[in-house]
């Protein structure tokens, strides 16, 4: 493999985690700067442009439910799980062990088998 | 420009670019979160936020367009899976209306090439986000059906050859047609064909029709396409291609201007048809009929070793 196609491929990656990622910091309301900080600070660098979008085509989806807050000075909208971003989370923790394992295994024996 | 109306005018491209009904709550959210984005960015770098720290900012957040499409699932008039296609009916569509031109009886033959190139074009634009509005909409959510690619439709095979006869029989004795379905009243004088045309170059039109009837009656008989079968096909549509291209350049078809007229337009427009419906064939690959092509493919004897 070219290593020029590696960033890339990782990145592709990266991508497929993204929403675990966020769903996971997502058991209590955050807003956006604040849940990206939060998602930095575990070592889950996501681009700005990437994750302000994503919380609202979650929320759209009825994954996240959202309000606004003004609190704190600048109004802020907070996100958090629904009743079913909660199950969708349960889900894809659940599918996320499931691959962990599994890549795990493949990963540990390089995937030869002796052929 | 200070960095307050770099924010603005950064939000107001990307949500510009959203539906309507999003744009002010996302607005919003979306400024409120840039500024504190290029305040953190500022902090981390010792600085006060200004003008350079706001650009290199919002530079890396994304182009507005990138941004806006992350937002919500926008309609593509033209998928990715499609381009191809779109590309290479354009393409085939331009060509076959470049090389018409010479034919044409227009008084000013490179307007009316633009115009039917642009209408080409917006016929093909048309069809591809219909298309891809219908998927988006659910349609292709239907369960995938296996369909037989050779099969024939005998029914329709038949009918062609119903049509093909009475094609014939309308073209060729056009006055006899009009004067039995009409109670023995005679076609108008200005129908007439001219008789050369009449004589000599119809009847080979007719010979190749009576040939695609064959092939039709082929077809519903056997059932089933294979190469030989699809070879005559594309053969057979070509001659017919190169008689009407004859039936434009070797003289009038009626003997009166104005059908004349109107029967070289037509038989124009049934070239381009034509010369599509070949295209089409040609790149779907008249070779192509399932089991042969399946046997001789190197990438099933290598599965095999």
């Amino acid at each position: 493999m070219a290593k020029d196609d590696i960033p890339p491929l990782a990145l592709e990656l990266r991508r497929g985690v993204i929403v675990l990622a966020a769903l996971s910091q997502l058991r209590s309301p955050r807003y956006g700067y604040e849940l990206r900080q939060a998602l930095a600070d575990c070592g889950m660098v996501i681009e700005e442009g990437t994750l302000y979008p994503l919380l609202r085509r979650l929320e759209t989806q009825g994954v996240l439910s959202s309000e606004w807050r003004t609190n704190e000075g600048a109004p802020r909208r907070y996100y958090v799980l629904s009743a079913e971003g909660r199950r969708l989370f349960k889900r894809l923790t659940e599918t996320w062990y499931g691959l962990n394992e599994a890549m795990g295994r493949l990963l540990t024996n390089g995937g030869h088998d002796g052929r | 420009m200070d960095v307050d109306s770099m924010i603005a005018t950064y939000v107001d491209d990307v949500t510009q670019l959203l539906p309507r009904k999003q744009r002010r709550d996302v607005a919003l959210e979306l400024r409120e979160l840039v500024r504190e984005e290029l305040q953190g960015r500022a902090a981390a770098q010792g600085r006060v936020l200004d003008a350079d720290i706001a650009l290199a900012g919002l530079r890396a957040f994304g182009t507005p367009q990138d941004v806006a499409a992350r937002y919500f699932e926008p309609w593509v008039i033209v998928p990715a899976t499609q381009t191809r296609r779109f590309g290479f009916a354009a393409v085939i569509g331009i060509a076959v209306l470049v090389a018409l031109t010479p034919l044409s009886n227009e008084s000013s033959p490179a307007n009316s090439l633009a115009l039917a190139i642009l209408a080409w074009l917006g016929v093909l634009v048309v069809y591809f986000g219909c298309r891809s509005l219908m998927q988006r909409r659910g349609a292709s959510e239907a369960a995938w059906v296996p369909r037989e690619r050779d099969k024939v439709n005998r029914i329709g095979s038949v009918l062609l050859i119903v049509v093909i006869g009475l094609g014939i029989i309308a073209y060729g004795a056009p006055g006899w047609l009009f004067a039995q379905l009409t109670h023995g009243h005679k076609l108008a004088a200005w129908l007439d064909y001219d008789p050369t045309f009449h004589d000599t170059r119809l009847p080979v039109l007719f010979v190749l029709w009576g040939c695609q009837a064959i092939l039709f009656a082929t077809l519903a008989v056997r059932g089933r396409w294979n190469v030989s079968l699809r070879r005559v096909d594309v053969a057979l549509g070509a001659a017919v291609v190169l008689v009407l291209l004859w039936f434009l350049v070797a003289g009038p078809v009626f003997r009166e201007a104005v059908p004349n007229r109107v029967a070289l337009s037509l038989i124009s427009a049934s070239i381009l048809f034509l010369l599509i419906d070949i295209g089409v064939k040609l790149y779907r690959g008249v070779d192509r009929v399932a089991g042969e092509v399946a046997f001789d493919a190197p990438s099933l004897s290598m599965t095999r070793k």
